[in-house]
């Protein structure tokens, strides 16, 4: 008999977990990592960014054959545009709140989330500007999509305070190569 | 008033939870899987990892789960059924089929036809000692620890590596008593 694979699956058929596994399983992630980092934060978003990246790639093939009739963008902004609704949307169920363009920088684009996003849900942290985002396993999902359909970027998940809340910014930075013969 | 079966009561926490989607999840848990295999020496050392991160959840995971539940389990035979029915289905969205109780009732199988952990994972050859689903067992074993039964769990069959299904073996050790008599006022 042949053995079946992952390739004849049915791709139509969409699954959820409940919320909470999630998290289990992500705090659990978390802990392991920062054992590893010896309580590093930027060690411990590194490796976070690392584990996200597998992910890119598998989403990127994903929810464009299931969702979009295998058709796959071949320029910066309807790829970031892709990133920002059907991806995301796939991802969190819903879209992202905003991308924008930075004006002084034209290679370096925002993608920005007013709530908390799932990663950060139950993370507690001091006050603060720069310290730990475990968003950075988002933003590594985020730069491995770019990586995989030949965009290289760095993505970086910073928390950006205005008055009460705690807004998450995916800074999207193309390499300038990236940037030079696309845009 | 009957009891909800646990079945039933699995359906309705399931209903009215959030949720999130299955492949994110466990691509996330491929990805921590593959990072282990990348950082540790060798396999059983990732199986030991895995086991002992599904017990930290499990020490966790046994208040969520009795705080949405109302639950007593006088048997050994009433913790299966709730952890195949409840536990399974308000987490993953799927139940398991608890089989292969030995006379004693203290041993038993769950059987896993559908499990969202694997979706899209295929084992390479090389790693037929990765014993994949790991986690499950640790977070049973924590779970259970965390009512005052002591148990181990096994992956006895294993759908990656051929079988037809999974089988999780549960083995109940020692059901600990408390040591304090409760006060009389």
């Amino acid at each position: 008999m042949k053995r079946t694979t992952v390739y004849d699956r049915n791709l139509k058929a969409k699954r959820e977990v409940s919320v909470s596994a999630f998290h289990f399983l992500f705090s659990e992630i978390v802990q392991y990592c920062l054992a590893k980092a010896n309580s590093d934060a930027q060690e411990l978003e590194r490796q976070l960014e690392e584990l996200g990246q597998p992910l890119g790639a598998k989403f990127l093939e994903l929810v464009c054959f299931r969702d979009r009739n295998s058709k796959k963008d071949i320029n910066i902004i309807e790829c970031l545009r892709f990133i920002h609704g059907p991806l995301w949307k796939t991802l969190f169920n819903k879209n992202a709140d905003e991308l924008e363009q930075n004006t002084e920088e034209h290679d370096t684009f925002m993608i920005s989330e007013k709530e908390p996003s799932l990663c950060n849900q139950f993370a507690c942290l001091p006050k603060g500007d720069d310290y730990l985002n475990c968003g950075a396993f988002v933003a590594g999902i985020i730069e491995g999509i770019l990586a995989s359909a030949n965009f290289p970027a760095k993505v970086s998940a910073i928390f950006k305070n205005d008055e009460e809340s705690r807004k998450t910014v995916f800074l999207v930075k193309f390499n300038s190569d990236t940037i030079d013969g696309n845009y | 008033m009957a009891r909800k079966s646990s079945q039933v009561q699995g359906e309705q926490i399931w209903n009215q939870s959030e949720k999130v989607n299955a492949e994110l999840f466990a691509f996330t848990y491929g990805s921590l899987v593959v990072k282990l295999i990348r950082e540790l020496e060798n396999i059983s050392e990732v199986n030991r990892q895995l086991e002992t991160m599904g017990y930290n959840i499990g020490l966790r995971l046994i208040d969520d789960f009795l705080s949405k539940n109302d639950v007593t389990c006088e048997t050994t035979k009433d913790t299966a059924e709730v952890i195949a029915k409840t536990g399974f289905r308000m987490y993953l969205g799927v139940t398991c089929d608890v089989t292969n109780w030995n006379a004693d009732e203290n041993e038993f199988s769950l059987i896993l036809a559908d499990n969202p952990l694997t979706e899209f994972v295929e084992l390479n050859e090389d790693y037929r000692d990765l014993k994949y689903l790991n986690l499950l067992c640790g977070v049973i074993r924590g779970a259970l620890e965390m009512v005052r039964i002591k148990s181990v769990c096994t992956l006895e069959r294993d759908s990656l590596k051929g079988d037809e299904f999974t089988e999780l073996r549960v083995v109940i050790k020692e059901k600990v008593q408390d040591e304090y008599e409760p006060d009389d006022d």
